[in-house]
């Protein structure tokens, strides 16, 4: 019996070997496409997010291959479906050692983000974050790690800057009088945003009185309402997720709890399934994310092109901003290899990265783009904020992108 | 006495092939899946130890695990101590939660057993969660790639295959021990019928004791490397009920009870999920559908694992041949 | 009266649980199988729910006898080709069997319709009952009068009549019951049959409260296990309790401690309930510590 594991113990040892021997990708070449690699969650519980954020990275590298590829070469993104942060160090593996892919792009989820980019940074990669918020991503200063799109931290800026200049005048209160409460879901998502918000409030001097993290896969958040009914706030922050974005507004309305300003924090509550989800219980609810397509065009040129395209390709329009952020992301991420003339090496990209600045309210996110040269974070994109109006997500903040003015009832 | 010679000669050869792999072919993306089978063989045996030779189906192994990548990594990243000490401290521990857990539990049978490993897999997922000042929470434990040899983190890849390969060496030799000795012996028949088995005196609960014991600090030391290799990880995919299945599934697929079941079962799953994931890029869901159709044929079709079906096969077709030969000698 | 709200909202979705619950108790007291796909007969039903009412205009609670029947059928089916050829491994088989499925059936959804959320709209689901400054949503409402009358229908199915009482025969003594000439497999896929009829109701009325998407049912599994072993498997009225003890105390926690431990703290005194009393809180019979003995 013994015998005949161990013999089976060598055989499985030689196969393992003998598919090792076998293929080896062949993307070094200069004539070849321009392999990029690309980690997304599509499948599980990020699958929806995920997969329109994957969208929006394909729907640029369709628009690049349209005019001609990068110097005549045609671009190809090879996908990996990263449903969890082992998923997605796998897949990081294969794309960087197998498929001899040098940049891959990502990612939407901040788990995603750390797995993928230590590959990267193991293995001489270089790693573009377009979505995920975590500021630890940027902060752990890797050389491999370039991230397009703004951090959480930057979004408590806005969440507290939009409090300062809008919303303690609408109120008419001071701003110590003001009194915040936030809800978060307990991913790493909603915790850095909350964690953010909270340190800056503090600073601010506003006055936090409900901090309420809970799990976004629960079937039930009575709970969190009733102790944010309980706390009383003039502002309530909302980090979520789709399921629990509807089930909040859902069961605020049946539990007969209002506040006078809700900010959600894009995730579930700027997408559209949440406005048909919950219909008009979305009306006036405010938005701290990325940008959306209800804005003031002259600042986001290209954003129709976008739009266009999405809809001819998909067959209805983005079900978020998530797909545009991510298409400025890779049109950036494209226009430097561009500028590398079709040069890949990690080092070299980076230089030129480093090198390559755009001006704010030139592209379609209306996000400028220069990368800050020991952590890697775009210091010119930002979220803005927006407002569910009859139906329309519409952008209400900053002045420079809004098309309204936020509606603010006391 | 031929056969133990011959059969020591066998894994001997195995364990020397099994070095030279790193050096045989030079390519980080293989590496990278032989260290997660390591890995993963190696808790599968923990799992086997309980599960496979005690009958205790636990779907909490994710814990052990866990506590053990904790462990290690938050004593590295909170007082500097080097994670080769914190691998001890990381087995205690887990040894410690294993002993808490199996206790009380130990007292329930069938599903009952198993649905409370996976309460306590969830208690524990949802506590990380939350105590943020400890773990902190689900940003996860990220530990800065700073490789030296102090902090257990390494360049090359290579290195890592051969911890995982000593790891995974030294859960087998427990293996051995356990399929060996009374120990083994002794929670065969528990999970045989473990009334039978106390009526003739042996301490059920000592035994399957030092099953969980066993099969908890070999989880948590590969959880320790497991850290150690990833250098991120967070509650949501340590403590996952999931992570706890994959463990149980390998075992299953490989041959539940068998010594090389596991390795066989991780051979299997781990560059399953591989190919999977990267052969249908036009269809998202494909692969996980497949995933669970060939999981259903696997189990139904191979209630016992692949490994028992090999060594039938293997039997089957040598007696046949000696058959025919002994056959061809009388005509 | 936040308390009394707390504990009202959570009795509200307590009989959602139980609603869910009552399917898996018969699954697992009579067939004995860990059932880890019950949550994706939940999405099943939930989507068939939402295409009648996209295509056909239905709403669900009137398609809910569509549904029931269609959920009915569809576990008749998964008993006899993929339960009943594995009824005699062990009980890891089983599960693992249970868990294929359920991977493969949440992937089927999302190939078959994307990852969106899918909603209903029907005139009464923001409908709100205010008694006393107490509200509750008519949607749940509905939910937890069908949970009261599937468990009453249920103990009078089980109790009064021949099938019922040949299903509650094998739940106890498989095969005393066998030996009685109680055609054991043939009771097995009724059993399973009715577990995901019940399921099928079950989507139905949660059509108005909740979206549907391919991974909702794994968000329901775990707690329909809770609630099970907590109320007594086997006992219909166990489930029901079971299911507004868990809905309760997670409200509470919530409430009380944080919203970010409830779950732990149902799964603690699950665990804690399990040691001390493993027929459940809610049963007064024995039966499932022979369940424990499989």
């Amino acid at each position: 019996m013994k015998k005949i594991s161990s013999m089976l113990l060598i055989v499985v040892m030689l196969f393992l070997t003998a598919c090792g021997g076998g293929s080896k990708g062949s993307s070094g070449s200069d004539d070849g496409p321009i392999k990029l690699g690309a980690l997304f969650p599509l499948t599980g519980d990020l699958a929806l997010l995920g997969e329109e954020s994957y969208r929006g990275a394909e729907l640029a590298v369709e628009e690049i291959n349209a005019n001609g590829g990068i110097n005549g070469r045609e671009v190809e993104l090879v996908k990996g479906d990263a449903v969890d942060p082992d998923a997605a160090q796998a897949e990081a593996n294969r794309l960087i050692n197998q498929e001899n892919i040098q940049s891959i792009v990502g990612s939407y989820s901040s788990g995603i983000a750390f797995a993928a980019s230590e590959v990267a940074e193991r293995n001489g990669a270089l790693y573009w974050e377009l979505g995920a918020v975590a500021d630890n991503v940027t902060d752990r200063e890797y050389q491999s790690i370039l991230r397009t799109n703004p951090p959480a931290s930057m979004f408590s800026v806005v969440h507290i800057n939009f409090i300062k200049d809008v919303v303690a005048a609408e109120l008419g209160k001071d701003l110590s009088d003001i009194k915040v409460a936030i809800a978060h879901e307990d991913s790493s998502y909603g915790t850095t945003i909350a964690d953010e918000a909270e340190k800056l409030a503090e600073a601010e001097g506003i006055n936090v009185v409900s901090i309420q993290p809970y799990s976004s896969t629960s079937n039930d958040l009575t709970s969190v309402i009733l102790n944010i009914k309980k706390a009383d706030p003039d502002v309530l922050i909302v980090v979520s997720y789709i399921n629990d974005a509807i089930l909040i507004s859902r069961q605020m309305k049946e539990l007969n709890v209002e506040v006078p300003v809700f900010i959600g924090s894009g995730g579930g509550h700027t997408m559209t399934d949440f406005a048909d989800a919950v219909g008009e219980n979305s009306e006036h609810i405010l938005n701290v994310d990325f940008p959306q397509y209800e804005i003031n065009k002259d600042a986001t040129p290209g954003m129709e092109e976008f739009l266009a395209a999405y809809e001819e390709k998909f067959g209805s329009e983005p079900r978020s901003g998530h797909s545009l952020a991510n298409y400025m992301g890779m049109k950036v991420v494209l226009e430097i290899i561009e500028e590398a003339d079709g040069e890949l090496d990690p080092e070299k990209l980076r230089e030129v990265a480093m090198n390559y600045k755009v001006e704010k309210n030139t592209t379609a996110t209306g996000w400028g783009v220069e990368f800050d040269e020991v952590s890697g974070q775009n210091k010119l994109s930002e979220p803005y904020i927006t407002q569910w109006i009859d139906g329309e997500l519409i952008t209400v903040y900053p002045e420079e992108v809004a098309i309204e003015k936020p509606k603010i009832t006391k | 006495m031929m056969n133990k010679i011959l059969s020591q000669k066998f894994l001997l050869i195995g364990i020397i092939l099994a070095a030279l792999v790193p050096l045989i072919f030079d390519n980080r993306f293989y590496l990278n899946i032989f260290i997660l089978i390591l890995l993963f063989a190696t808790v599968a045996n923990a799992w086997n130890v309980l599960g496979g030779y005690g009958g205790q189906l636990s779907l909490g192994h994710a814990i052990f695990f866990g506590l053990g990548a904790y462990t290690s990594s938050l004593l590295f990243l909170k007082s500097g101590l080097s994670p080769w000490l914190g691998l001890l401290a990381a087995v205690l521990v887990s040894i410690i939660a294993g002993i808490v857990i199996g206790f009380p539990t130990f007292r329930l049978k069938g599903p009952y057993f198993t649905l409370a490993t996976i309460a306590f897999g969830e208690v524990i997922r949802h506590i990380a969660l939350f105590w943020r000042s400890l773990t902190n929470g689900s940003m996860g434990v990220n530990i800065p790639f700073e490789p030296s040899f102090t902090n257990m983190i390494f360049k090359e890849y290579e290195t890592y295959y051969w911890l995982a390969l000593i790891l995974f060496l030294i859960s087998l030799s427990f293996m051995y021990w356990v399929d060996r000795t009374k120990v083994g012996y002794y929670l065969r028949a528990i999970r045989e019928d473990q009334d039978s088995a106390q009526t003739l005196g042996i301490n059920t609960t000592k035994y399957k004791m030092i099953a969980m014991i066993l099969s908890a600090g070999l989880a948590g030391a590969a959880g320790v490397l497991y850290g150690q290799y990833m250098l991120y990880f967070e509650p949501e995919n340590i403590f996952n009920l999931n992570l706890s299945i994959e463990f149980v599934l390998i075992v299953i697929v490989g041959g539940i009870g068998t010594i090389y079941g596991p390795l066989l079962g991780a051979a299997i799953v781990i560059p399953l999920n591989e190919i999977l994931r990267s052969s249908f890029p036009m269809l998202n869901g494909m692969n996980f559908f497949i995933y669970g159709i060939v999981l259903i044929l696997i189990v139904a079709f191979l209630p016992n694992g692949l490994l028992p079906f090999l060594k039938d096969l293997l039997k089957g077709k040598l007696l046949n041949r000696k058959r025919v030969k002994s056959k061809i000698v009388e005509d | 009266m936040l308390l009394t709200q707390t504990i009202i909202s959570g009795l509200m979705i307590g009989g959602i649980y139980a609603l869910i619950s009552m399917g898996l108790n018969l699954i697992l007291g009579v067939v004995r199988i860990i059932n880890f796909a019950h949550g994706e007969y939940l999405m099943i039903a939930m989507y068939a729910s939402f295409l009648l009412y996209s295509t056909l205009g239905l709403d669900p609670y009137s398609s809910a006898i569509i549904v029931i029947i269609l959920l009915f059928l569809i576990g008749l089916a998964t008993q006899k080709l993929v339960i009943e050829p594995i009824l005699d491994t062990p009980a890891s088989t089983k599960i693992f069997v249970t868990l294929g499925l359920s991977i493969a059936l949440q992937n089927l959804a999302l190939m078959l319709f994307n990852a969106n959320h899918r909603t209903v709209h029907t005139a009464y689901q923001s409908k709100l009952i205010n008694i006393g400054g107490i509200t509750m949503s008519l949607p749940n409402i509905v939910a937890f009068i069908s949970a009261i009358v599937i468990a009453i229908a249920l103990y009078f199915f089980l109790q009064k009549t021949m099938v019922g009482k040949a299903i509650r025969a094998v739940a106890m003594q498989r095969d005393a019951a066998y030996l009685v000439g109680i055609n054991v497999k043939r009771i097995y896929i009724l059993a399973f049959g009715i577990g995901t009829a019940l399921v099928g109701l079950a989507g139905s009325m949660l059509m108005p409260i909740y979206s549907v998407y391919p991974t909702i049912g794994t968000t329901f599994v775990l707690i329909a296990f809770v609630v099970v072993v907590l109320g007594g498997m086997g006992s219909m009225f166990g489930a029901f309790y079971g299911g507004l003890f868990i809905g309760v105390v997670e409200a509470l926690s919530g409430l009380l401690i944080s919203p970010g431990l409830k779950e732990a703290i149902y799964f603690i005194i699950f665990i804690l309930v399990l040691l001390v009393r493993p027929a459940g809180i809610f049963s007064r019979g024995k039966g499932s510590e022979e369940v424990g003995l499989e």
